[in-house]
C-alpha cells in the first residue's frame, strides 16, 4: 500500500509549511536615503511588499517609490490608513506616494484587501 | 508572452476553450477523450494561470502565502494529477484545472466591476466642479480655466450655470442649488453679501461674486480630501480580519493535507477521491472575502454619507457612534437659528407696518429681526427718540408711535386692554421678548423675538429619543430661556447658564457615565467636540468645523445628526454582516469540501469550490454596495 509513503510525504510538507510560512524569516528594516531635505526609499511590490519595513526619520518629508512587478488583483491598491492614503499602484511602472512622517512610531500599511502588510517605521 | 491581455480578455480566451470541458464534466464524454481535454486545458492554464502562479511563487519566496497559491496549488495538483493518470490510462480531472481557473477569473471580473463602483463616489465629487469660469479682468470678460483663478477674482455667474468656486455676492441675487455639495435639496436665496459655495448650481438669477478660496481650499477639495482620508482609514474590527488572514492560507493548506491523509491513508480512498477532496479545501477557502468585508463596506457608507453633506472622518468613528448613549446639544446656532426672529404677532397688520417703520432708524439687534418679518421698504419717521433700555419712538404721519416694554407704552399715556396684557406674560414666560406697538394713544398689539428653534429641531429630537438617545441641551444661556426652548423641541434635560469654558468639564462629567456625542457648531464649541467621545460638527463649510468634528455635516440642520448616526449604524452593521458571513462560509464551506458530510451525499467539486470561492468575494463587495440603496 502507498499509505506509509503519502503519510511522510505529507508529514515533510506539512513541516514545511509550519517552518517556511510561520517560521521567523524577519527581514532587516531599510533605512530611507536622505537628500536635499527629502528621505526616499524605493518599495518593490512583488508577492509582498520588499523591503517589508522602512524606517524614516521623522519631521523630513518622505517619498515613498512603488514599483508593482505583480499583476494580481491584490496588489491593485495600497493602503497606508495613518497617513491617509487610498491609492492604485500601476503595474510595471514606479508610483510615488509622498507623505509627512509627522509621529513617532510604526505604522502598517497593506495591500487593498488586507492580506499583505508592510511596515513603515517613524524614528526621531 | 509579448501581448498583454486585460483580465476580462482573458477570462473570455479561457472560458471558451473551457466551454467543451464544461459540457464534458455535466454530460459525459467528448470525442478524442483525454487527449482532447489536455488540449483544451493546457491552453488555459498557460494563458489564464500565469497571473495566479507568478503571483503564488513571488509570495512565496517572501515566505507568504495569499489567494493566489491557494488557486496555484489547487490547479497545478489536479493538471498534473491528470498527466499522471493518463499515463496510467486511468481518470483524468483536465476539466477541474481549466474550470477552476475560468470560475476565478469570473470571480475577479465581476469584482473588479464592483469593486471600481464602490471607489466611485469620490469621483463623482470631483466631476461636480464647473470647468472654467468667467472672470472680469480690467474692462473685459473672459473666461479662465479654474487652475488660473486668483483670490479676488469677480467672477460673473449666468442662470443655470455652475458656480465656478468658493465666493461671496457682490452685486446680484438669485436662487442657488447647493444639493450636490450640502444635500439641502432647497434652493438657497443668496443676495448680496451671501456666500456661494464652489459647485453648487445657480437657478434663474444672475449674479457676480468674488473669488474667496480657490484650488485645494474650496469646500469641496477639502470634502473630497476627506471623504478621501476616510475611505483609507482602519476599523478597528478590522483587526480580527487582519489577523486571520496572515495565517489563513498556510493553514488551509495544513488542512488540505490532512483531508488528504484522513480519505487516503485512514479511510483508504482511492488516490483521485482524495485528492479532489484535498483540492476542493484548497480553492475553496477565501481569504479575500474577509479582507475585503471591511474596506468595501467603509468606502460605500462614506461615500454616501459625502453626497448627503455628512463627512464621516474615519472607519474609528464608525465605531465610536455605535456606542452613544446621550446626544448633548449646543443650543444657539445648533438647536435654534442663531439669531432672533419674530415669532409672534398680536394684532392686526398696522403692527408690523408701524413697528417697522420706527425699526428702520434703529440698530437695536431686535431691528433686524422685525425688518426681515415685515420686509417693507424705508418709511420717512421724524422725531425719531431712543429711550434707554424701554423702547424707542417717533412720528409717523401727525401721529406719534411707540415702540417698546409696558413700562415705555405707559409713560406715552397708552392704555392696554387686560386680555393684551395676558398675552404678554404668555409670551414673555416663553422666554420671549415681548415689545408692545402703539399709534397715539391707541394700543396696536405686541410682537415677540425670540432665537427660535430652526424648523427641523424637533422633530430631528424625536427622532433621536426614538432611537432610544438621551437629548442634553448645554448651553450658557439663562436658565428660563434655555428651558423654554427645551420644551418647545421635546428635549430630556437642560444644563443652562454653563460658562464657554465650562462646557468640556460638563461634558466630561456626563461622559463618565455614558458615551457622549457632542453637537456643535464648530467655530465655539471646539474642545467640546474633541472631548466628547464623537463630536458631530455643524459645519456650513467652515474650516474649524471641519477640523474639530469627527463627522462634519455640511448642511446646518439637525436632521443631519440623525442621518450621520443612522448612516454609521447602518455601515458599521454591514461591516459586522460582512465579516460574519466571510468567516461562516469559509467555516462551513471547508468542512463540506473535505467531504465531512460525504454520508450524506454532500460532495463538492472541486470546480464548483472554486466558483463559491470567486463569488464569496463578489457577495461581499455586493453587500457593501447594497448600503447605497439603504435609506438614512
Amino acid at each position: 500500500m502507498a499509505t506509509l509513503p503519502a503519510l511522510l510525504l505529507s508529514l515533510m510538507v506539512g513541516a514545511f509549511i509550519i517552518w517556511w510560512f510561520f517560521g521567523k524569516h524577519q527581514s532587516e528594516a531599510v533605512d530611507a536615503a536622505e537628500f536635499d531635505g527629502l528621505q526616499k526609499v524605493e518599495i518593490i511590490v512583488d508577492g509582498g511588499y520588499k523591503p517589508e519595513r522602512v524606517r524614516l526619520k521623522m519631521g523630513i518629508p518622505a517619498e515613498l517609490t512603488f514599483i508593482r512587478k505583480s499583476a494580481s488583483g491584490c496588489f491593485d491598491e495600497v493602503l497606508i490608513p495613518d497617513f491617509g492614503v487610498r491609492t492604485k499602484l500601476p503595474v510595471g511602472k514606479p508610483f510615488v506616494i509622498k507623505i509627512n512622517p509627522d509621529k513617532i512610531g510604526v505604522f502598517t500599511y497593506s495591500c487593498g484587501m488586507h492580506m499583505f502588510f508592510g511596515k513603515i517605521e517613524v524614528t526621531p | 508572452m509579448s501581448i498583454k491581455l486585460t483580465l476580462r480578455q482573458i477570462f473570455i480566451i479561457s472560458l471558451v476553450l473551457s466551454l467543451p470541458l464544461l459540457y464534458m464534466m455535466i454530460f459525459g464524454n467528448l470525442p478524442g477523450d483525454d487527449w482532447t481535454s489536455l488540449a483544451l486545458a493546457t491552453p488555459v492554464m498557460l494563458i489564464g494561470g500565469p497571473r495566479f502562479f507568478g503571483s503564488a511563487w513571488a509570495a512565496f519566496k517572501n515566505h507568504k502565502a495569499n489567494m493566489d497559491t491557494l488557486i496555484t496549488v489547487g490547479t497545478l495538483t489536479a493538471y498534473f494529477y491528470s498527466i499522471y493518470a493518463m499515463t496510467r490510462g486511468e481518470h483524468v480531472y483536465f476539466e477541474i484545472a481549466a474550470l477552476l481557473i475560468v470560475f476565478i477569473l469570473l470571480g475577479q471580473v465581476l469584482e473588479e466591476l464592483t469593486k471600481g463602483r464602490a471607489s466611485q463616489a469620490v469621483e463623482k465629487l470631483l466631476h461636480l466642479q464647473a470647468k472654467d469660469a468667467l472672470v472680469v479682468r480690467g474692462d473685459k470678460e473672459i473666461r479662465v480655466p479654474l487652475n488660473e483663478l486668483k483670490v479676488g477674482d469677480v467672477i460673473i455667474v449666468k442662470p443655470g450655470e455652475k458656480i465656478p468656486t468658493d465666493g461671496q455676492i457682490i452685486s446680484g441675487e438669485s436662487y442657488v442649488d447647493e444639493s450636490l455639495v450640502t444635500g439641502e435639496s432647497q434652493p438657497a436665496h443668496k443676495k448680496v453679501g451671501g456666500a456661494v459655495i464652489g459647485a453648487s448650481i445657480n437657478t434663474t438669477g444672475s449674479f457676480r461674486f468674488k473669488a474667496t478660496k480657490i484650488g485645494a481650499d474650496t469646500l469641496l477639495a477639502q470634502i473630497v480630501k476627506l471623504v478621501e482620508q476616510a475611505q483609507s482609514s482602519r476599523a478597528p474590527i478590522q483587526k480580527l480580519a487582519d489577523k486571520v488572514s496572515n495565517y489563513f492560507v498556510p493553514i488551509v493548506l495544513i488542512l488540505s493535507l490532512i483531508t488528504f491523509n484522513v480519505w487516503f491513508s485512514l479511510l483508504h480512498a482511492p488516490l483521485d477521491a482524495a485528492l479532489l477532496y484535498a483540492v476542493a479545501v484548497v480553492v475553496i477557502a477565501c481569504p479575500c472575502a474577509l479582507g475585503l468585508a471591511t474596506p468595501t463596506a467603509l468606502m460605500v457608507g462614506v461615500g454616501k454619507g459625502a453626497r448627503r453633506g455628512i463627512l464621516i472622518k474615519s472607519g474609528e468613528v464608525l465605531e465610536k457612534a455605535q456606542s452613544i448613549k446621550t446626544v448633548v446639544l449646543d443650543k444657539t446656532g445648533t438647536i435654534t437659528v442663531g439669531q432672533p426672529i419674530v415669532t409672534d404677532v398680536v394684532g392686526d397688520q398696522d403692527v408690523l407696518s408701524v413697528a417697522s417703520a420706527l425699526e428702520w432708524q434703529s440698530e437695536h439687534p431686535l431691528a433686524k429681526a422685525i425688518l426681515e418679518k415685515s420686509g417693507t421698504s424705508k418709511t420717512n419717521v421724524t422725531d425719531f427718540k431712543a429711550h434707554e433700555g424701554k423702547g424707542i419712538s417717533g412720528t409717523l404721519g401727525k401721529e406719534t408711535v411707540v415702540l417698546g416694554t409696558q413700562k415705555l407704552l405707559e409713560e406715552f399715556g397708552v392704555s392696554i386692554s387686560e386680555a393684551s396684557l395676558k398675552d404678554w406674560q404668555r409670551l414673555q414666560s416663553d422666554a420671549k421678548t415681548v415689545i408692545g406697538v402703539a399709534k397715539g394713544k391707541t394700543f396696536l398689539g405686541l410682537i415677540a423675538v425670540q432665537d427660535a428653534p430652526k424648523e427641523t429641531s424637533k422633530l430631528a429630537i424625536k427622532l433621536l429619543r426614538d432611537y432610544g438617545l438621551k437629548t442634553v441641551m448645554l448651553t450658557g444661556d439663562n436658565s428660563a430661556t434655555a428651558k423654554a426652548i427645551a420644551a418647545q423641541v421635546g428635549i430630556d434635560e437642560v444644563i443652562a447658564e454653563v460658562l464657554p469654558t465650562d462646557k468640556v468639564a460638563k461634558v466630561k462629567e456626563l461622559q463618565a457615565s455614558q458615551p457622549v456625542a457632542f453637537v456643535g457648531d464648530g467655530i465655539n464649541d471646539a474642545p467640546a467636540l474633541a472631548t466628547a467621545l464623537l463630536g458631530i460638527a455643524m459645519g456650513a463649510g467652515t474650516d474649524v468645523a471641519i477640523e474639530s468634528g469627527d463627522i462634519v455635516l455640511v448642511k446646518n440642520d439637525l436632521l443631519g445628526v440623525v442621518s450621520a448616526l443612522r448612516l454609521s449604524r447602518k455601515t458599521f452593521n454591514r461591516i459586522k454582516l460582512n465579516l460574519f458571513w466571510a468567516f461562516i462560509y469559509n467555516l462551513a464551506g471547508i468542512p463540506i469540501a473535505a467531504g465531512v458530510f460525504s454520508s450524506f451525499g454532500l460532495v463538492l467539486n472541486p470546480a464548483l469550490a472554486g466558483l463559491a470561492m470567486g463569488l464569496s468575494s463578489v457577495s461581499v463587495v455586493t453587500s457593501s454596495l447594497l448600503l447605497t440603496k439603504s435609506h438614512i
